[in-house]
């Protein structure tokens, strides 16, 4: 897994109706707000370590669960294509 | 109100005898205001005067240069500068209103459909200063909520720039360098004025775009934007990066507008 994920050049954002989308080519993932904010702070500077602490003062949630996420999240969207790594 | 404007034009260098005698008028009109860049405070030396001269009932025989479907301009010059007057019916300016009313914001096809002259004079409305009767000016203008004027303007950006970004993800994935180009600038320009819509602007484009973008305060986004339209580009491989850089500046403004919308 990469040290800073990086979002996908071919992958929009887009709120629509209520949906936190994060849409693809033809396909449309939805994400909760935690997500979308998550996804945000994919942008190749900072690590999953730096998300989750980040995630922990915003939503005032607990480290050790958020990176547990963050480290889930990242897995997953990098095996759909929509994040690729960078090597530090 | 009316010193306002005159010292407020005093300023523009604008005589309003001259612009009402330039008007040539025959027929009392119901309102006279004035609007464009010049009162928006974005003018410069080369710009227009955009005068409206709404009438009570229907539009009187008048001389006209151009007849944009439902309104009628005619182009004068004052003084080296063009005046631009532009008639319309009270009852035109209500069915405006109406129509807007009626079109739904989230409703990509319907707010595609509205006319650009009629978002254009909702635009000049919200931002005009009235010239005669006041009272009269006021009351077309509350026809209006310019808030959702806005946002109708959000949502025909949106989907411009949906397809922007698209074609620009194809080009790259494709390797043509010159769609990529043009098409990752493209989904950024708009991907500004969905933001500019976002904050309450009305009137996008490239003219002024980069003023409203200063006003709106953010000097990070100011930076990037002008860094990625000033790039210098030496490959066709920087291109592609060039154009990945834009697609992904573009994502985080029209992010940050739909979140700043919902709140």
């Amino acid at each position: 897994m990469s040290d800073k994920p990086q979002k996908m050049f071919n992958v929009r954002p887009d709120i629509k109706e209520g949906q936190n989308l994060l849409i693809q080519r033809n396909q449309a993932y939805e994400l909760d707000e935690v997500g979308l904010r998550m996804w945000e702070l994919c942008d190749g500077n900072h690590t999953i370590e730096t998300i989750a602490q980040a995630l922990c003062q915003e939503y005032d949630i607990d480290y050790d669960q958020v990176l547990i996420d963050c480290q889930e999240f990242v897995a997953d969207l990098t095996a759909k294509g929509l994040l690729q790594g960078v090597t530090r | 109100m009316i010193d306002n404007v005159n010292s407020r034009l005093q300023e523009l260098g604008i005589d309003v005898n001259g612009v009402i005698d330039a008007l040539s008028l025959t027929t009392q009109p119901y309102t006279i205001y004035l609007s464009g860049s010049l009162i928006e405070g974005y003018g410069n030396a080369e710009s227009d005067i955009d005068v409206y001269v709404i009438y009570p009932d229907e539009l009187p025989a008048l001389r006209y240069d151009n007849d944009m479907q439902t309104n009628v301009i005619s182009i004068e010059y004052l003084a080296e500068r063009r005046v631009d007057i532009e008639s319309w019916s009270k009852s035109q300016v209500l069915a405006t209103a109406q129509r807007f009313r009626d079109c739904a914001s989230n409703k990509w096809d319907e707010c595609i459909a509205m006319a650009y002259n009629e978002l254009d004079f909702a635009h000049h409305i919200r931002t005009g200063i009235p010239l005669l009767h006041e009272e009269h000016f006021q009351q077309l203008r509350q026809a209006f909520d310019f808030q959702h004027v806005s946002r109708i303007h959000m949502t025909r950006y949106l989907e411009w720039y949906h397809s922007a970004h698209e074609d620009t993800s194809g080009a790259i994935t494709s390797q043509q360098y010159g769609t990529a180009l043009l098409m990752a600038r493209r989904a950024i320009q708009l991907a500004i004025d969905v933001l500019l819509a976002s904050q309450g602007e009305t009137n996008m484009g490239e003219k002024w775009r980069f003023f409203k973008l200063e006003k709106l305060g953010d000097r990070s986004l100011i930076e990037q934007y002008w860094a990625l339209e000033t790039q210098g580009i030496s490959s066709q491989a920087a291109v592609l990066d060039y154009a990945k850089a834009c697609l992904t500046f573009a994502s985080q403004l029209v992010l940050k507008a739909q979140k700043a919308v919902i709140k």
